[in-house]
């Protein structure tokens, strides 16, 4: 705990001068469309159409590269999303913190959706690391799949459930 | 000297290492020359510290913390002929005095509270909902501890009662901390060198107590000499971060400043959600299922 507290004493100081706060609040004040954290580009990256055509015109070699690469340039657009709503945060915090009107609980949620947010790109920057950005994106959607299958039996399931449980409590009370 | 306290048990205070207490005399006195040092040594840095801020006249800045920093001076002034003189009184003398020490220390972590968010309003309106609940929470534990264990009134044992309400102080520092992180407010040398050096020495005491209280007489014969140790090392921080005033810096000018909070958390809010959107259709899945609320 002492060790973690002199940690985060430390990144405090070096949050400060951080340059990307610079960046984010340019983002904040940009127009609607426009695209600072450079968002549209992964659609790009991750497009499977670019993949499918190597796969199909080059050598095994060739591909091989070409998805090393791809992961690479990959990893680098999630970092920079990550970084740069990290940064987003950071204005945020700069512009709350001297704010007399700040409210807690709003503080708080939005702490908490960065979280959730942070935890979803780590999650998708490993399976990136780990199958590529192809393989990875099939198997997130394999999963989202198999939950939404999940969900949609275990909802089918409750009218047959009570129906069920209807038939034996009319039975208990003919018998009796 | 904070943290050199003897061991009381049954009323009868014992030295360190009993078993060779009358086989090895020599042994004996060596370690007592060298208790007498590190207490010496603690005081003498005691006063370096209470003079300098007195000549510099920074008294005034750290109120809280000279107070407390005087306290200890004082206790450990008074204690020492009590401890060589009168030994049978000393457990008693310390660890009645020890409970007004705990109580100023509060004040401690509340002037850094005050200095370092005395600029910036909003963070100071999270610190006092955030601590509030942090100390609600501790209070409770320590009566729910005091409802179930007959031990824990001072007098009957001195150990828990201790050690919980420094739980209490170091949860609080703890909070503080992360949220001067959080909203990344700058603190100057001064205020870095109270809270390293606070959170050091009530983080060290916590570990002793507990450890005291689950292994025994068998650990306190090593942190009678650990503790004292670790006391020294925090007032050589203090000496060194407090050795002149530093002023706490001032805020740079915040952008967005005129734009109320409503349209800041708004804006941002909008900002994370769309950001979130655009990553589930770039992966191509809906991912957003998971994560939007």
């Amino acid at each position: 705990m002492l060790v973690a507290s002199l940690l985060v004493l430390r990144r405090s100081a070096r949050l400060r001068m951080d340059t990307q706060a610079n960046w984010s609040e340019d983002a904040l004040s940009l127009p609607p469309g426009e695209d600072a954290l450079f968002l549209g580009l992964g659609s790009r990256i991750f497009a499977p159409e670019d993949y499918d055509f190597v796969a199909r015109q080059t050598s095994r070699q060739f591909h091989r590269r070409f998805r090393a690469e791809r992961t690479a340039l990959a990893l680098a657009w999630l970092d920079q999303v990550r970084g740069g709503v990290g940064g987003l945060i950071r204005a945020h915090l700069r512009a709350a913190r001297g704010n007399p009107s700040l409210r807690p609980a709003d503080e708080i949620k939005l702490g908490f959706e960065f979280l959730v947010f942070r935890l979803m790109i780590g999650l998708l920057y490993g399976a990136v690391w780990l199958r590529g950005p192809f393989a990875a994106a099939r198997l997130v959607g394999s999963c989202v799949d198999l939950a939404e299958e999940l969900k949609r039996m275990s909802v089918e399931g409750l009218p047959v459930a009570g129906s069920m449980a209807a038939e034996i409590m009319n039975g208990d009370s003919e018998a009796k | 000297m904070e943290g050199l306290d003897v061991i009381v048990s049954g009323g009868k205070a014992l030295s360190a290492f009993p078993s060779i207490h009358g086989k090895i005399p020599g042994i004996r006195k060596r370690l007592r020359m060298f208790s007498t040092t590190l207490w010496l040594t603690a005081l003498a840095l005691e006063s370096v510290l209470l003079l300098r801020a007195f000549l510099g006249n920074f008294l005034k800045h750290y109120r809280f913390f000279y107070l407390y920093l005087g306290c200890v001076f004082i206790r450990d002034m008074s204690l020492l002929p009590v401890y060589y003189l009168w030994p049978k009184f000393y457990p008693y003398a310390y660890w009645y005095s020890q409970f007004f020490h705990v109580a100023v220390g509060c004040g401690v972590v509340w002037e850094a509270y005050k200095l370092a968010l005395s600029r910036y309003p909003g963070a100071a309106r999270m610190a006092r909902n955030v601590l509030s609940l942090i100390f609600i929470f501790s209070i409770s534990r320590i009566l729910v501890n005091v409802w179930n264990n007959p031990n824990w009134i001072p007098g009957r044992s001195f150990l828990e009662p201790e050690r919980d309400l420094r739980i209490v102080q170091l949860t609080l520092l703890i909070g503080l901390v992360a949220l001067f992180a959080y909203y990344a407010i700058p603190l100057g040398r001064n205020l870095k060198g109270i809270i390293y050096g606070f959170s050091i020495f009530i983080g060290t005491s916590v570990i002793q107590l507990t450890l005291r209280v689950y292994l025994g007489d068998s650990f306190e014969h090593l942190w009678e000499y650990l503790q004292p140790m670790a006391y020294l090392l925090v007032l050589v921080i203090w000496c060194i971060t407090l050795w002149s005033y530093a002023t706490v810096p001032e805020p740079e000018m915040e952008p967005n400043l005129e734009v109320d909070y409503e349209s800041l958390v708004r804006a941002t809010r909008k900002q994370l959600s769309s950001a979130r959107t655009y990553l589930s259709r770039t992966i191509g899945t809906r991912l957003c299922i998971f994560f939007c609320f």
